[in-house]
């Protein structure tokens, strides 16, 4: 149930998001793309708990913002200070969502089996 | 939160509706800026751009070159437009050319001549089209004739030629075939222009009509 809701609100997301596209400036689309690969990373963290019986509405929300605004605050500080940190946020957050994904997928098998 | 009531498991559908509802809304709005971003000189390969500016360097050597000769050639042509001498010399030229093109003089030099012949009669008889002369005509024209006669009947740039029945009518006067088709010109391009395959003498012989072209070393075509 919960990954169905999250495939819609992302595919009603995507469909408004297109056809009234927001204006993103371009000096922040590297920090808005960090923030946005750590709340795709804290949908599948909270997939994750939810099949698992774990999650926390609390703990998912304030993750999902805390890791965004961190992901590109890394990015901009290490912008301002000539260091490729947002590289850093990629790797966690998608090695975090590889993670996720093999879980979520096991929890999946076990429970048709 | 654990799923144990009502109120907490729509509570849970909703933030995952929303937080997913955010993402998807952002994502094609980055797309756009990412693609765009991609569009632009400062996230290009440093390679790809020495190579566009090598380009509009050397375009722009060209362009200085051909802005050098044509500077020089309006040069020339003001200090032609200042020699009275040269006015009148050109002036002459360009009415001889006219007189020649309206049919004022008559000429005389090296042509061609093709003679169409259809065939009227027998089981399935041809014919010469309009547009079969036409198009013979604009060959001839387009391969470098500078007069063409119809059965001795002098065309100019305004003369209209169509079948009318049995005969021809080359502008206000009437002819009959076979037509005798002279060109004076340049008769080895005339000869190759009629030539060419898919042409109008291959269009012709399709037809079944004979058309005979000849070499001549001195046509006369007057009025």
């Amino acid at each position: 149930m919960v990954g169905f809701v999250t495939v819609c609100g992302l595919v009603v997301g995507i469909i408004i998001g297109v056809l009234r596209p927001v204006h993103i400036p371009a000096v922040y689309s590297k920090y808005v793309g960090l923030a946005l690969l750590a709340g795709m990373d804290s949908i599948l963290g909270g997939i994750k708990g939810y099949l698992k019986d774990t999650f926390d509405a609390t703990v998912f929300f304030s993750g999902f913002l805390i890791n965004s605004l961190v992901a590109a605050l890394l990015g901009y500080l290490g912008d301002q200070l000539g260091i490729d940190l947002y590289l850093a946020a990629v790797v966690v957050f998608g090695s975090r969502m590889y993670q996720n994904i093999a879980i979520i997928r096991r929890v999946l098998l076990k429970k048709e089996a | 939160m654990k799923r144990t009531g009502q109120s907490p498991w729509q509570s849970t559908i909703l933030i995952f509706f929303f937080i997913s509802f955010f993402v998807g809304f952002l994502l094609p709005g980055q797309a756009r800026v990412v693609r765009e971003m991609k569009q632009t000189y400062q996230n290009q390969d440093p390679k790809d751009l020495i190579r566009v500016i090598k380009d509009l360097q050397q375009r722009k050597q060209d362009l200085l070159v051909e802005e050098t000769d044509v500077s020089q050639k309006v040069t020339q042509y003001l200090r032609a437009s200042d020699d009275t001498a040269a006015q009148v010399s050109q002036l002459q030229h360009e009415a001889t050319v006219l007189s020649q093109r309206t049919g004022a003089v008559p000429l005389a030099g090296p042509g061609i001549r093709i003679t169409i012949r259809e065939q009227s009669s027998g089981v399935s008889p041809s014919m010469l089209a309009d547009e079969d002369l036409l198009l013979l005509l604009n060959d001839l024209w387009a391969s470098g004739a500078e007069v063409i006669s119809l059965n001795g009947i002098r065309l100019s740039d305004s003369s209209s030629v169509y079948r009318a029945g049995l005969n021809v009518r080359v502008g206000g006067k009437v002819t009959r075939m076979p037509l005798v088709v002279d060109a004076i010109g340049d008769t080895e391009n005339m000869s190759k222009g009629l030539q060419i395959p898919g042409g109008v003498l291959d269009l012709l012989n399709l037809r079944r009509i004979g058309a005979i072209v000849q070499k001549v070393n001195l046509l006369r075509i007057s009025d």
